[in-house]
């Protein structure tokens, strides 16, 4: 889903031996150009925008163990009969 | 948005990162033997035959030592502190695990078939099975074992020939009997699953359902403890789409509703009304995510997530999943509704439940066969279908006026699993990955592929 100033939002998992340390990587991140909306301490993901040229330097963090893009669910209209 | 939530204090089940507790496979401490099995035997008992059984077995094989399940604190055996027992019982499964010589193994079968109504249904080798987490797609190089996968595979292919040698007969016909229906007093979906006869409430266990919110003012849900949390920006928790009302009514509704049949199945459940779908049913991975944040924060032992995207697996919520496990939280998650098998169209499982450490639910109808729109599990490692749950014309709780109506999908599906996990959570006080195997195997076998249901219909305690 991309937003309208051009970047795209992502998710980014920390990998268990950063899972205390979220704080410092959450800085890390904005460093490498995250624009950071949460950061979800009990599960270890931290979710925001960035622009696409910048998804590399983002996946090379340490601690970061993978970017993903985002995803949109849909359980369809409220008049559907199939949820 | 729930930023920066700290992990509840109290969780004691390990923190995130720590693998999972192992769950209660009875297999650990001995040496395999031929075929992978373990030199004991499993003793399925006839329902309501257990003393019969017991007292059998002591007589004609000698086997007197007892350990029951249900005296271990948490359920949780351990099996080093049985080893003197001779027979360990699981109450709740109808069986024991034996250890005897096969000579009066053979007495005890002479004495089961002698019996006027054997008590016994079947005795067979126990094999080693692999905890959850490390269900390998192959058996292991030079080893004995078999790995669940390829169990499932050999049932799989027996059901295969079945259809060829039978004429076409359609392998879902087999088990099928007539179509269940709703009764005055309770839906179709709570006998098929047993929870209507269940004396489980889900008293105490924190259930969490992910999805539009919930009619707060529905009168069925007056006086329960609800807590609720948007991860919608500018959206209330209250329900416009109905989605959520529907699937929290199925997992959590009441006993005695204030109108017409019985839906609900954990009617004494702590409630957590997570919004993460907005009310024209649509909602982003970083919303879902923040949601189950939030319910492994708060300790909710069930997160049910009727919601599927064709997507490949994520790292983002296999993560989460497996933290959750590690907290005692287990996620449930929709097999999905993309496949029209009238017209052979057939789908993979959805994200976010083809994750491995994530239980997918796939949907059944009224004569127990899989739904048209049901999706299939697939080889990819965590694309598996586990369980299924009643999912066509599912009855269930609608925000007022209209108080409740008849859905099918996967997501009705799922919440019937949601539901009976908190009744075992409270009946063998069991979480994480070992609520997982509890549930997967006290299903009830079908005649539906593996594929299509995993290991059947959830079966409540």
């Amino acid at each position: 889903m991309a937003k309208r100033d051009g970047k795209v939002r992502v998710l980014i998992t920390i990998d268990d031996e950063h899972l205390n340390d979220i704080d410092r990587l959450v800085k890390a991140c904005e460093k490498a150009g995250l624009e950071v909306e949460s950061s979800l301490e009990s599960i270890g993901t931290i979710t925001g925008a960035i622009d696409p040229d910048k998804l590399d330097e983002l996946s090379r963090v340490p601690g970061v163990a993978g970017v993903e893009r985002e995803g949109e669910y849909d359980v369809g209209p409220p008049d559907s009969d199939l949820q | 948005m729930a930023s920066r939530k700290k992990p509840r204090a109290s969780s004691s089940a390990g923190s995130a990162g720590t693998p999972p507790a192992e769950p209660p496979v009875a297999s650990a401490s001995v040496e395999p033997t031929e075929g992978g099995a373990t030199g004991r035997y499993i003793v399925t008992f006839r329902e309501g035959s257990e003393k019969n059984a017991v007292s059998l077995m002591n007589k004609s094989a000698g086997i007197q030592a007892v350990a029951r399940a249900s005296d271990f604190d948490e359920s949780a055996v351990n099996l080093e502190s049985v080893e003197s027992a001779d027979a360990l019982v699981f109450d709740e499964l109808g069986i024991a695990v034996v250890r005897t010589p096969p000579d009066s193994l053979n007495a005890l079968t002479a004495a089961a078939a002698d019996a006027d109504e054997n008590p016994i249904l079947a005795i067979e080798p126990e094999l080693i099975m692999e905890a959850l987490q490390d269900v390998p797609e192959e058996p292991p190089a030079g080893g004995p074992g078999f790995s669940l996968s390829y169990l499932r595979g050999y049932r799989d292919a027996v059901v295969h020939l079945y259809e060829q040698l039978s004429g076409g007969l359609g392998a879902e016909q087999i088990g099928a009997g007539a179509a269940m229906s709703d009764t005055d007093l309770a839906t179709w979906g709570l006998a098929a699953t047993k929870a209507l006869g269940s004396r489980f409430s889900g008293r105490g266990v924190r259930v969490a359902v992910l999805d539009t919110g919930l009619d707060l003012q529905h009168p069925d849900f007056v006086g329960r403890a609800v807590t609720s949390q948007s991860f919608i920006p500018d959206e209330e928790v209250q329900d416009r789409h109905g989605h959520g009302t529907h699937c929290i009514g199925t997992a959590c509704g009441p006993q005695r509703p204030t109108a017409g049949r019985r839906y609900g199945i954990a009617h004494q459940a702590q409630i957590f009304a997570g919004k993460v779908l907005r009310n024209n049913g649509k909602g982003p991975d970083s919303s879902i995510l923040a949601g189950i944040n939030w319910a492994v924060a708060n300790g909710c032992q069930v997160i049910s997530m009727s919601l599927g995207l064709q997507a490949p697996a994520s790292l983002a919520y296999e993560q989460a999943a497996r933290r959750g496990l590690a907290a005692g939280c287990l996620l449930i998650a929709a097999a999905g509704n993309d496949s029209r098998r009238s017209q052979n169209l057939i789908r993979p499982v959805s994200r976010a439940a083809n994750c491995q450490s994530i239980l997918a639910v796939a949907a059944v109808d009224p004569r127990f066969q899989v739904a048209n729109f049901s999706n299939r599990g697939t080889a990819v490692a965590g694309g598996q279908v586990d369980i299924a749950g009643p999912g066509v014309d599912v009855f269930s709780s609608a925000p007022m006026p209209q108080r409740g109506k008849v859905l099918s999908g996967t997501s009705m599906a799922t919440p019937h699993v949601a539901g009976i996990a908190a009744l075992w959570v409270e009946a063998r006080q069991v979480t994480g990955a070992a609520l997982f195997q509890v549930l997967t195997s006290s299903a009830r076998r079908l005649g539906a592929l593996s594929v299509d249901v995993g290991a059947g219909l959830v079966q409540a305690p």
